[in-house]
């Protein structure tokens, strides 16, 4: 696994000053092209080990005219390198993030004494108090100090996403952990996010850890696709997972790349609130009058006041005894002038919604069934991902996430409620995770505090729900919703407002802007917050047959969908 | 202590007020001297008669008097070369000190032989008195025991090889000592005569060197001859030229590179230094143009009746005196000396080998004398 | 374990270094920049480095070079027959005692009169071959000395002697502590390496001269 043997380990300086506010710096030992930017660094000093990322790498000279002078043009090769790492050096910034106890010298008599007093793996390792001495040796980390702290690869529950940028080391996530809150998979667009989010959810769902729904807005997850740059095949969710994922399709006669989903959802008409229609305010252009007007429609036809003002007639008129043109009984302004309602706002919102009205999927009365087997396999275990097929727009994404949700998020609350009065009774819910895309649509200031998801990122882990969000607009996440995000993955990033939401929350960690405008698009990523002990900066595991190998093990590559079913049980 | 110079200045003062005066003076009797000296062009023949009839009455008298060659005659550089082998010989001691631990004397003689093409060589012959080497001896003695070194090693050296020799020494050759009862030291003055007759014999062209000579014996001899000869003994006693030398006197006459007339010395040394050893002498100019610089070069009677032999010797002093190029001397004769001194560097050194031998043999050697270890107290060279 | 003829004598002395007074004769003269050895009464042995060799004029001299010529005879007189008062400035860089290798400097200073002999390679190879080069720190101590031309001289000679005991960085161990030692010295690091480099010691493949 490892590229390069030689650099396991590797001391590559010495601590000369720093501290825990500011970052540790070193000296280093090696020539400066060695180390990068994010790696994975390890000091060990008085029974402490401390282990951090780079952070700067600066470059520096006892007298300014050794760096000014090019001693390499005066002076002989052999002799001009002497200068370099005494006169001419280069320091670099390590911040520091964990510590842990190493102990004595593993096989002294005071080894076994003192491991039997710090049992318990996790509790070894805390957020950094302390700081080493100077001179303390730095050194790249081995693969015993990536185990050590993000968990060997091998273990339960560790899913490997990627490696450390110098040494090929592998570091594993803790799904179980990482799925307890509400977390972010975040980059510019091209920076390679939807093959992390693959990545992820392969390893939720062969894990077997949550189920999850996916809300595909461009048709990427279920099926298989085409990279649009390099043209080559992408294994899609359902073609390696087989019927453990279920595609779902948003309205009759919506093939998702020319397939056909498992089933299709409708949204009934009922199934709308006057708050869904709300949250199309933006979208649909509504005004300020809508919320009246919505209230007064529910106040007047209850459930189905939907499908009552959908019959409304804007503009129609007939003519009364007089001959005047009067308001018809079925239009928008006969009823508002019934019910006290401005006509012209009235009239103009019945204009706006004609969309929402015309939408194919939107059908009478409610969605019952589709909802119901919904539910029942994400109960069960299985995974779905909605696609949305031709009905890509902005107003069908919203709408649809959004009910669809709130759903799901009521039967899930009432089932935990359910669950903590009577725990022996009533078995416990599965966690499920709720995969949204293009977040900032859903999760910016204006709709935070009417979509579900916003009460999702801010109250269910409680009730065993949680969002992972896809986004590369961070900033336009609300922040109140981003601060509630536990990990957070980041490829490469170059708006300032961008890199620093995806930091917040997250204690001093301006160190750590720098390094998300520096990542390799499409291959490196920065992982942290919470579930990520300490931050890391990963090359991400390829999706690609290898990848798929590994997961699934060799029978995955010849066996064909069906036989796949049968092994797994179906 | 350094001497109280508030009284110095007094008396200083008091010289420069006098000075002018006695400026004045010496330029008036120097005047007369010179036309008593311009007279005597042609009488040769009677001032050596007049010298004679002075020396028998007075047998105290010292002065010149003239050789066959004319009084007032100068001799330019002659053509002939330098000599082809030319030697200087010098000595240094140290004297016994009663002060001292272990008593002991030493003679250090050196000489250095140059010729032409060859490299010069050095000589040294040191001599450790001790016992009965010091016992009574004063520092005459051993000045004269040194003397004597010089002119030996000048014989030993003047043996090898053939060709024309010059042999020099610093200062006189005329080595007057009171004369003594001491057997010894007439014994030494006899090895030191006998030396110079066999220089004499290997036709050695011996000469005495004196730097800044402050002789009037030239002057003395005017001052016989500056009136009758009935008063001249009057005259040597009362000394009208007192005052003037003859450097003053052949200052302005001898030009770079001349020699005045060879002059024979009217002195009772000359009982010793007789027959072919009477002294001689002749003024020799080695300055340059306007920097006149005169030696006083004494030769015996061989030397000094032999013409070639004088004129190699003028050859030779001259040659010698530009090597040491703005300050004329003999570089050899400088090197002689170089070659022979001892100090007190020298006398601790040796005074402390003198020291370990004695313990050796199991005697003490005693302890310096109070006196002589406060005097060796004065500062030593700190490294830096 | 005598190494050749002797150089000369100590005239003064202190503990940082001392004056050797001397006969020169061409052959002998000892190089400016290498090691001797000053062997004590006590059996210890003084190491140090020729910083100086000072050739007075004398009186003659002087007065000789005003002379129009000077004849051959003459010259030959003074460069073989008088004693050129050469003297030889020494600085301590450290000692030896019953046969193990100081970098600090002598307890004591030699005293007048002791004998200076040249090292061999032997002693050369083995003092600066022990220890860290602490030694180094006092030539860089010293005032008034050339020294970046004495680092130069003494690198060639001690690197010419370790490469051929087969420790070839020893010329690059050098160089290194002295620029750990003068890294806040622009002035005098620049100049010392500017002495190096025209040793040729740094030439590819290390050619010692």
């Amino acid at each position: 696994m490892t590229e390069n043997p030689q650099m396991e380990g590797k001391n590559i300086g010495y601590i000369v000053g720093g501290g825990l506010r500011e970052s540790l710096r070193v000296r280093l030992t090696v020539d400066p092209q060695e180390v990068q930017e994010g790696a994975f660094v390890v000091v060990e000093s008085g029974g402490w080990s401390f282990y951090g990322l780079v952070t700067d790498l600066a470059l520096g000279a006892t007298d300014p005219r050794f760096a000014d002078e090019q001693s390499e043009e005066r002076l002989p090769a052999e002799l001009a390198k002497l200068l370099h790492g005494q006169t001419l050096y280069t320091t670099l910034e390590m911040l520091p993030a964990l510590m842990m106890e190493t102990g004595p010298e593993p096989g002294s008599p005071a080894y076994s004494e003192w491991i039997n007093a710090h049992q318990g793996g996790d509790e070894r390792v805390l957020p950094v108090k302390t700081i080493p001495s100077h001179h303390a040796t730095a050194r790249l980390a081995r693969s015993s100090d990536i185990a050590q702290i993000f968990g060997a690869p091998g273990e339960e529950g560790n899913f490997v996403v990627g490696t450390t940028r110098e040494q090929d080391l592998a570091v594993c996530v803790n799904l179980k952990k990482m799925i307890q809150r509400s977390a972010g998979i975040f980059g510019a667009t091209g920076s390679g996010k939807s093959f992390l989010t693959r990545i992820v959810l392969a390893g939720l769902i062969h894990n077997d850890l949550a189920s999850t729904l996916i809300f595909d807005m461009h048709n990427e997850y279920g099926w298989d696709d085409t990279a649009s740059d390099t043209n080559t095949k992408v294994a899609g969710l359902r073609s390696k997972f087989g019927a453990r994922v279920r595609i779902a399709g948003l309205g009759r006669d919506n093939t998702v790349r020319g397939q056909n989903p498992d089933f299709y959802l409708e949204i009934g008409e009922e199934d709308i609130t006057p708050e869904d229609i709300e949250l199309l305010s933006r979208t649909l252009n509504l005004r300020e009058t809508t919320p009246t007007t919505l209230e007064a429609l529910q106040q007047s036809f209850g459930k189905s006041w939907f499908h009552e003002f959908g019959q409304m007639k804007v503009g129609a008129v007939v003519e009364d005894e007089n001959g005047k043109k009067v308001p018809a009984a079925d239009s928008v302004a006969y009823w508002a002038n019934q019910n006290g309602v401005n006509v012209a706002a009235a009239e103009g919102l019945r204009s706006k919604l004609s969309r929402v009205f015309n939408l194919p999927y939107v059908v009478s009365g409610q969605m019952e069934n589709a909802l119901q087997t919904i539910i029942a396999d994400l109960s069960a275990g299985k995974h779905i991902v909605f696609s949305f097929g031709k009905h890509e727009s902005d107003l069908d994404y919203l709408l649809v996430t959004n009910i669809l949700t709130r759903r799901i998020r009521e039967t899930w609350e009432k089932r935990v409620n359910e669950f903590r009065s009577n725990p022996g009774k009533v078995k416990e819910p599965r966690q499920l995770v709720v995969v949204v895309e293009e977040a900032h649509k859903l999760l910016n200031r204006e709709m935070a505090s009417q979509t579900t998801f916003s009460t999702i990122a801010r109250e269910m882990r409680k009730y065993y729900v949680t969002l992972l969000v896809i986004d590369q607009r961070p900033s336009q996440i609300y922040d109140e919703v981003m601060s509630q995000l536990g990990t957070r993955i980041s490829g490469w990033l170059g708006d300032e407002d961008d890199i620093h939401a995806v930091l917040s929350g997250l204690a001093g960690r301006d160190a750590l802007r720098g390094m998300l405008a520096h990542l390799q698009p499409k291959e490196e990523v920065l992982m942290l917050g919470w579930g990520v002990p300490m931050p890391i900066l990963l090359r991400t595991r390829r999706y690609d047959e290898a990848f798929w190998k590994d997961m699934l093990g060799k029978e995955a590559e010849k066996k064909s969908p069906e036989d796949i079913v049968k092994t797994l049980g179906f | 202590m350094p001497v109280d110079f508030q009284q110095i200045r007094n008396q200083a003062v008091e010289m420069g007020r006098q000075a002018p005066e006695q400026m004045q003076r010496s330029r008036t009797l120097l005047q007369n001297a010179l036309e008593v000296f311009e007279s005597l062009g042609e009488r040769s023949e009677e001032v050596r008669e007049r010298v004679q009839n002075a020396a028998a009455e007075d047998k105290k008298l010292r002065c010149a008097f003239p050789s066959s060659e004319p009084i007032l005659n100068s001799y330019p550089e002659p053509d002939c070369s330098p000599a082809e082998v030319t030697l200087a010989a010098d000595g240094s001691q140290i004297n016994p000190s009663r002060h001292e631990a272990a008593d002991f004397g030493v003679v250090n003689c050196g000489a250095l032989r140059m010729a032409t093409e060859e490299l010069p060589r050095e000589i040294v012959q040191s001599k450790l008195l001790y016992f009965e080497d010091i016992e009574g001896k004063s520092e005459e003695m051993i000045a004269l025991m040194r003397d004597v070194g010089e002119r030996q090693l000048l014989v030993e050296l003047a043996k090898e090889g053939s060709g024309s020799v010059v042999a020099l020494t610093d200062g006189m050759l005329d080595i007057y000592r009171e004369p003594r009862q001491d057997a010894e030291f007439n014994r030494r003055f006899d090895d030191y005569l006998a030396s110079l007759r066999a220089l004499a014999a290997l036709r050695t062209i011996v000469a005495g060197y004196v730097d800044k000579p402050r002789a009037d014996l030239l002057v003395r001899m005017l001052e016989l001859m500056d009136g009758s000869e009935k008063d001249m003994l009057v005259r040597a006693r009362e000394r009208p030229l007192g005052g003037v030398t003859d450097a003053m006197l052949l200052n302005g006459r001898l030009q770079p590179g001349m020699r005045s007339a060879v002059f024979g010395i009217e002195s009772s040394s000359s009982e010793q230094f007789n027959g072919p050893l009477r002294l001689h002498f002749f003024y020799l100019n080695v300055g340059i143009e306007n920097i006149p610089q005169l030696a006083r070069v004494e030769i015996p009677a061989w030397v000094a009746e032999d013409q070639d032999l004088v004129n190699t010797l003028h050859a030779t002093l001259l040659f010698q005196c530009r090597m040491t190029g703005s300050v004329p001397y003999p570089y050899i004769l400088h090197r002689a000396h170089e070659i022979a001194v001892v100090g007190p560097a020298e006398r601790e050194q040796i005074g402390a080998m003198i020291d370990i031998e004695l313990r050796r043999n199991g005697v003490d050697p005693g302890i310096r004398s109070s006196k002589q270890f406060m005097k060796d107290l004065a500062g030593k060279a700190r490294y830096e | 374990m005598m190494a050749g003829i002797e150089i000369g004598r100590a005239l003064r002395s202190s503990i940082t270094g001392c004056v050797v007074g001397c006969r020169v004769s061409q052959l002998n003269a000892p190089e400016f920049g290498g090691m001797v050895s000053i062997p004590l009464d006590d059996g210890s042995k003084i190491f140090g480095l020729i910083t100086d060799i000072h050739i007075d004029d004398d009186g003659l001299v002087r007065q000789l070079v005003t002379a129009e010529n000077i004849s051959s005879e003459v010259i030959e007189d003074n460069r073989l027959n008088r004693n050129v008062p050469v003297e030889i400035s020494v600085l301590f860089i450290g000692f030896e005692l019953e046969g193990s290798y100081s970098h600090l400097l002598p307890p004591r200073p030699p005293l007048s009169l002791l004998a200076i002999y040249p090292c061999g390679d032997r002693e050369i190879g083995q003092f600066t071959g022990t220890g860290r080069l602490g030694y180094l720190r006092h030539i860089l101590r010293a005032v008034d000395l050339p020294v970046a031309e004495i680092l130069a001289a003494h690198l060639r000679q001690a690197g010419a002697i370790q490469k051929k005991n087969g420790n070839g960085d020893w010329v690059e161990a050098a160089t290194r502590e002295l620029i750990t030692l003068l890294r806040d010295d622009y002035a005098t690091l620049n100049t010392v390496l500017g002495s190096l480099a025209d040793t040729h010691l740094y030439l590819q493949g290390g050619n010692n001269d």
